[in-house]
């Protein structure tokens, strides 16, 4: 039988993109997991009662988990605690794609300066997404597919830009074995994924609770948002290694 | 405030709470209950984004306790029970708006103000003025 989430498990009566937006509404806002399982199950309970659905009893999910957030002042402090995985995966994604290139066209891998500004605008780019970390969550939530193209968009002109300055001023400041470099890239990216992996599941530390149920819950994950970089660095590395064998 | 009734919702906001509390202490029920109970005492209905968030706080204020139940072939129930910090509260309350009823009424009936007619001086003001005129 597939794992329920944690919506399907709490709050089975209610519409499920409502009770998917309240749950990310309150965790935005630090209610703890059972005090957002113990809203579901209420929620729920009031839709099978009263024969009206979430939206229309309880109005806007975002509205009503805030109104539940006055009562609960935060229980856990939160800034920006994806941040340095993403960051590592990053540093980690710019080292590979260095390395798929030359190991692709035979020839050393080229630090140069252009490669070092892009690394620095992403590391900006994802100290910026930390500091607004609640506002792109909640874009990506309710626009996943337009984000990740967005995101994707970003990298591909971040990387086309530097690659043009490259081009046209940069003289390689290093120059350093292109298969050792891609796979220290590779590793680099895969352990920041595995830290990435590991913040998410001490966040789940605190899982929706059922009131009734309060033994330990089995919920499918939520989001597979930790093989999001992984996945565009290995796009990436064939993209860049096909490039230079084309060309 | 989510309700639908012909009372305004600032009415409501401030009498919702010791009548949830009056509600209550005839017995322990849950949130859907107190919700019908409110509408057929002709409060209108009371949607749930108005209400749990209420309770919440009347938890909050140490009021009420809770209890989850099994239900009877549903979603389990949370029930709601008055605590004597509650009961207190509703007391002072309700003897609290009786009070403010009768003033209200008072002046819609004309009771207490008559149009046209001055305000009373005080004993102080009048003691004041006394001592202007003869000083």
């Amino acid at each position: 039988m597939p794992r329920m989430t944690a919506e399907q498990r709490l709050a089975p009566h209610v519409d499920a993109a409502w009770a998917q937006r309240f749950i990310l509404e309150a965790r935005l806002l630090e209610l703890s997991g059972p005090r957002i399982g113990d809203a579901l199950r209420e929620v729920d309970g009031h839709c099978v009662d009263s024969g009206e659905d979430a939206r229309e009893a309880f109005g806007d999910p975002a509205e009503y988990a805030a109104s539940l957030a006055e009562l609960n002042p935060p229980e856990r402090s939160s800034q920006a605690r994806t941040v340095a995985p993403v960051g590592v995966q990053t540093l980690g994604m710019m080292v590979a794609f260095l390395g798929a290139g030359a190991s692709a066209g035979g020839r050393p891998a080229e630090v140069t300066a252009g490669w070092a500004a892009t690394l620095a605008l992403l590391l900006i780019v994802d100290l910026l997404l930390a500091f607004a970390a609640d506002a792109v969550l909640r874009v990506v939530a309710r626009r996943p597919v337009l984000s990740v193209l967005a995101f994707t968009g970003v990298v591909v002109l971040v990387a086309l830009g530097a690659w043009g300055l490259g081009a046209l001023v940069d003289a390689p400041a290093l120059e350093l074995p292109p298969w050792p470099v891609l796979i220290a890239g590779l590793a680099v990216v895969a352990a920041g994924a595995v830290w990435g992996r590991v913040v998410a599941q001490r966040e789940r530390a605190d899982p929706l609770v059922d009131p009734e149920d309060p033994g330990p819950s089995r919920d499918a994950p939520e989001r597979m948002l930790f093989a999001v970089l992984p996945v565009v660095t290995l796009l990436g590395c064939v993209l860049l290694a096909g490039l230079e064998l084309i060309l | 405030m989510k309700q639908t009734s012909e009372w305004p919702g600032e009415w409501l906001r401030g009498v919702l709470g010791f009548a949830v509390l009056r509600m209550l202490d005839d017995g322990p029920t849950y949130g859907y209950a107190i919700a019908a109970r409110l509408e057929e005492a002709g409060f209108g209905t009371v949607k749930g984004g108005t209400l749990y968030p209420l309770l919440g706080r009347l938890e909050a204020a140490g009021s009420l306790t809770v209890q989850w139940r099994a239900g009877q072939g549903g979603p389990g129930r949370k029930y709601y029970s008055i605590t004597e910090e509650g009961r207190r509260s509703l007391g002072e309350q309700a003897a609290s708006w009786r009070r403010f009823a009768e003033v209200v009424d008072g002046v819609l009936t004309g009771a207490s103000a008559t149009p046209g007619r001055e305000p009373e001086r005080t004993t102080d003001s009048a003691q004041r003025e006394d001592l202007r005129c003869h000083g």
